[in-house]
């Protein structure tokens, strides 16, 4: 079976801090958990790790990690997409997965 | 080159003596304009607490990321400093706060500067970094620690 494939949009209201500290938790935790990940940032320093449209559309699990309304966001338009504050994700993104996962299994 | 821009051995404050969170912010507004990142040390302090308006800046075990990019900022860096003893910050584990990583940009600081930021702000997350530097007593030994994160980018 090929890897499971997680993608994930961080963005704060500065793009300073919060925004870096939640990609990095997702990045890590994904990993340790078995996931592909690739996490784009829409930080001070613009969009850096720009997620494609092939990539949305290949990934099992799509999170977005927003205190704004990220840029480009038509690309998610049909697709489920799961929120969560960037302070769950800074703070307990392994478990946010699991929880994501747990809600896929039950459909 | 740019990781001297950003980080030196004077950014770093041991035993600051602050009551709370509005005095430790007054204080590293004051050393930033010592160090010439900021013009004005009351306009970076409401810097500071505006973002800190929106949204508390403590992490867990005693950390904080205060930032700021208001108009006062003339040069991106970086302020580390520690108190003497731990200050009530709403935090996400709603633990005092002893250490801060204060990040200083100007409106139109560059990128890489910003990347500079942002690699420390992703080692943040990692407990074992956050021991080290909440562990160390010694300036050079916490300049090595932050200067090492940027270097490797």
């Amino acid at each position: 079976m090929a890897e499971k494939k997680l993608v994930a949009l961080c963005a704060c209201t500065m793009g300073l801090a919060h925004t870096f500290m939640a990609a990095q938790a997702l990045e890590d935790a994904a990993k340790e958990m078995g996931y592909e990940v690739k996490v784009e940032t829409q930080g001070a320093d613009g969009i850096q790790n720009e997620l494609t449209p092939a990539e949305i559309a290949d990934a099992d699990i799509i999170i977005h990690a927003v205190a704004i309304e990220p840029q480009n966001n038509e690309r998610f338009d049909d697709y489920e997409i799961y929120e969560i504050g960037l302070q769950d994700a800074i703070k307990n993104a392994a478990g946010i997965i699991r929880e994501i996962e747990e809600m896929m299994a039950e459909g | 080159m740019a990781q001297n821009e950003v980080i030196k051995r004077e950014h770093i404050m041991l035993g600051l003596s602050a009551a709370d969170k509005e005095e430790c912010l007054r204080a590293i507004a004051q050393k930033a304009v010592e160090l010439g990142l900021c013009t004005d040390a009351q306009a970076a302090y409401e810097g500071f607490m505006f973002r800190e308006s929106q949204g508390a800046t403590g992490l867990e075990d005693g950390f904080a990321i205060p930032h700021t990019r208001c108009d006062a900022v003339v040069k991106s860096g970086v302020i580390f400093a520690k108190t003497q003893k731990p200050v009530e910050w709403e935090s996400m584990d709603d633990q005092p706060v002893e250490v801060m990583l204060a990040l200083i940009v100007p409106k139109d600081g560059s990128n890489e500067h910003i990347r500079l930021l942002a690699a420390l702000s992703r080692m943040l997350i990692k407990k074992d970094f956050r021991e080290a530097l909440k562990g160390s007593s010694s300036e050079e030994e916490i300049f090595e620690l932050l200067s090492g994160v940027m270097n490797e980018k």
